[in-house]
């Protein structure tokens, strides 16, 4: 069915007012019309012209009356549109400043060229400065008590990537004089015949719900430490008495203290299992990354889990490939993950094949744990990753877990960036394949001077990086020199991220002049080491500088001056 | 004569047993229960090797640590940090703050006594 078409706005007209445009087009007309009627007539009366000629003037006067009439209805018509169109544009203008002076959280528009547009009633009251006073004035000349300069970085990334940036924690003074923070999202708005992007700030202050978090972290932490210390004091007293550091026992003191030391270790992994779920949910599960050879980190997990497989007279299956896997992660939480995953399998496991596998891929390492044993019902699957689920009796000798463990291991792939699923066959076995990403340099590097930036602008400092060019050396030497960066930066602190030829040192708070000074100190070590090694007289490190503020303020610019455009082309 | 370990930890007991410990593994362990008392007895005796709390009331362990690093004659001591393991971020700092290592609370037999080996045999290389 299709739809009538709308009338055009000027057909649409009331009777009243087409009466009224009527009338205001017929004047003119009219006295034309009168005044070459009268003409004609006089004409005719004193002048004796020819009858015919007359006739034709009277004709020629109605044609002449009927083009004006018509134009000037036209006119009045177009007239009358146009202001109708004016009106309904102003209604809406009006009608979208009420709608954003009604929003319920900071609104502050500003021009391309940073000059604040719109300030609205949250604004008002959260900076304590009025819209009168601030509008049409740059933002960062506004004096807000802000840092604006974190703002209008955020505001120049959002016109270079044409979408909205989310900015958090921005540090600001309440009108009472409290230090607050503010969580700031900037929409681009397009000007379609211009190529101007003007943008939009949404806003609000989030310092209460930050101190919530930090006194969630607070709790977490203290409970953490709570729990612990008394369960240190009672397994080091249990397990030296245990050890016979303090006299020798008999057999059956022996067995009753050991006992009680599993059910000690197993309490520990309790508190361990329950903190770390908590981090989990509340989002502030750290990882320490750096990088690993997942598939050295299997190998060596499933040889010391060898000998416990075989005491359960299962067949140990190890499938990886010969060379490195190397993966950005946090080595003891993907171990985690290992373990967690190996002692679950062996819970339901009675005989047949235990087996670990890594493959590699160009995105992805696959690590997959997987047995012959009972299975899992295929209407308990959707829910193995959930907390405090457990199906099934596991098998005698195994200890009964807390039902956590595989939820953390889902936390754990999931704070990577990687995922993990299961395949299970009821009676023959089950699968547990996790998917680890890896990461090329471009992405690693960028991400960590990215974080890196945004303290050092949150905090007005300064702040470096060092880029460590491998030339012609060994991979052999990779870790040493890793190590000896490490340590020569043991003074100034700092975060080293390596790979496969090059090493970026990140110098937090360090300005140019000092950066310089570390980055001879890392080629004169590294020189030296390599001199000694002798085995190829071209091996060489070459380092390059970068600073913020005076190289760039943006993560692309400041790797690309340290040299790494190779990096971009590789 | 064993090698010296310096022991702080705000909990008398647990100085107590990481202490006997140490004694049962050949060292000899000296204790202190607070971050000042700490830095006292490191001066006077230059222990071998500092095994240092990190959660501590009035001067915790990284004022502790700071305060040894600046001194001239502990600044060489390599310093162990004892930890819950309550967030990473502790660790990083402490080792960006210039620990040697550290090492988790409860703890686990064989991977104390080989941290406070390879402490010792660092601070004598240096």
């Amino acid at each position: 069915m299709t739809k009538n078409p709308r009338p055009a706005d000027w057909m649409r007209m009331s009777p009243r007012q087409f009466l009224i445009t009527l009338f205001r087009s017929i004047g003119l007309p009219l006295i034309v019309l009168i005044a070459s009627l009268i003409i004609t007539f006089l004409l005719w009366e004193y002048a004796s012209i020819p009858l015919w000629l007359i006739a034709t003037a009277c004709f020629i006067s109605f044609f002449l009356f009927a083009i004006l009439f018509a134009l000037s209805i036209s006119r009045e018509r177009a007239i009358w549109y146009v202001k109708g169109m004016t009106q309904k544009l102003r209604q809406e203008f009006e009608d979208r400043e009420q709608f954003l002076s009604a929003i319920p959280s900071i609104l502050i528009g500003v021009d391309e060229n940073d000059i604040i547009t719109h300030w609205n009633r949250v604004a008002e009251g959260t900076f304590g400065f009025s819209e009168d006073s601030v509008r049409n004035k740059k933002l960062s000349e506004c004096g807000i008590p802000c840092n604006t300069k974190q703002i209008l970085m955020g505001i120049q990334a959002c016109r270079n990537k044409k979408e909205p940036v989310r900015l958090d924690d921005i540090s600001f003074k309440r009108p009472n004089g409290q230090e607050g923070f503010l969580g700031i999202k900037i929409i681009p708005v397009h000007r379609s015949h211009q190529g101007k992007v003007h943008a939009l700030l949404f806003g609000a202050d989030i310092t209460e719900r930050r101190r919530n978090e930090e006194l969630k972290n607070e709790f977490v932490s203290t409970v953490s430490h709570e729990l612990r210390t008394p369960l240190t004091i009672i397994k080091e007293g249990v397990s030296q008495v245990h050890e016979g550091i303090l006299g020798s026992l008999n057999e059956q003191q022996q067995k009753f203290l050991g006992i009680s030391l599993d059910g000690i270790s197993r309490l520990g992994r309790i508190v361990d299992e329950l903190l770390d779920i908590s981090k989990i949910e509340a989002g502030k599960f750290d990882l320490r990354r750096e990088n690993i050879d997942v598939a050295a980190l299997a190998k060596k997990i499933a040889n010391e889990f060898s000998s416990s497989i075989k005491e359960r007279g299962l067949q140990l299956k190890m499938e990886c490939p010969e060379d490195e896997v190397n993966i950005y992660a946090d080595r003891d939480r993907v171990a985690q993950v290992f373990i967690n995953l190996i002692v679950n399998a062996m819970k339901f496991t009675e005989k047949g094949t235990l087996g670990i596998s890594i493959k590699d891929s160009p995105k992805f390492a696959e690590c997959s744990v997987w047995d012959t044993g009972r299975g899992i019902e295929p209407e308990n699957l959707p829910k193995v990753f959930g907390k405090f689920q457990q199906f099934g009796q596991p098998t005698a000798s195994a200890e009964r877990g807390t039902g956590l463990g595989l939820a953390i291991c889902k936390g754990i792939v999931e704070s990577h960036q990687g995922e993990i699923r299961v395949e299970s066959h009821l009676g023959r076995g089950t699968r547990f394949t996790f998917m680890l990403p890896k990461y090329n340099t471009k992405e690693l590097f960028i991400h960590h001077v990215k974080i890196g930036l945004r303290n050092a602008v949150r905090q007005d400092s300064f702040y470096s990086l060092i880029l460590a060019n491998l030339q012609n050396v060994d991979t052999s030497f990779l870790h040493s020199i890793e190590n000896l960066i490490r340590q020569s930066l043991r003074e100034q602190g700092g975060t080293v991220i390596r790979d496969t030829h090059s090493i970026l040192v990140l110098l937090p708070a360090a300005g140019k002049d000092e950066s310089m000074g570390v980055a001879r100190r890392i080629e004169e070590v590294c020189h030296e080491f390599l001199a000694r090694q002798a085995v190829n007289a071209k091996m060489s490190v070459v380092c390059s500088v970068a600073s913020f503020p005076e190289d760039g303020n943006t993560e692309e610019k400041l790797l690309s001056k340290a040299g790494g455009q190779e990096l971009w082309v590789a | 004569m064993g090698r010296v370990v310096l022991v702080i930890d705000d909990e008398p007991e647990i100085v107590e047993m990481v202490a006997s410990r140490l004694q049962a593994g050949g060292y000899q362990a000296l204790k202190a229960v607070s971050g000042k008392e700490g830095i006292e007895k490191a001066r006077q005796a230059l222990p071998d090797v500092i095994l240092l709390d990190i959660m501590m009331p009035e001067m915790d362990g990284y004022q502790t640590l700071r305060r040894l690093k600046q001194d001239d004659t502990t600044k060489k001591i390599p310093v162990l940090m004892l930890t819950v393991r309550a967030w990473n971020q502790d660790i990083e700092k402490a080792l960006q703050e210039g620990a040697f290592d550290y090492i988790v609370k409860p703890l686990d037999v064989r991977v104390f006594a080989e941290k406070v080996k390879k402490a010792i045999e660092l601070g004598r290389a240096a």
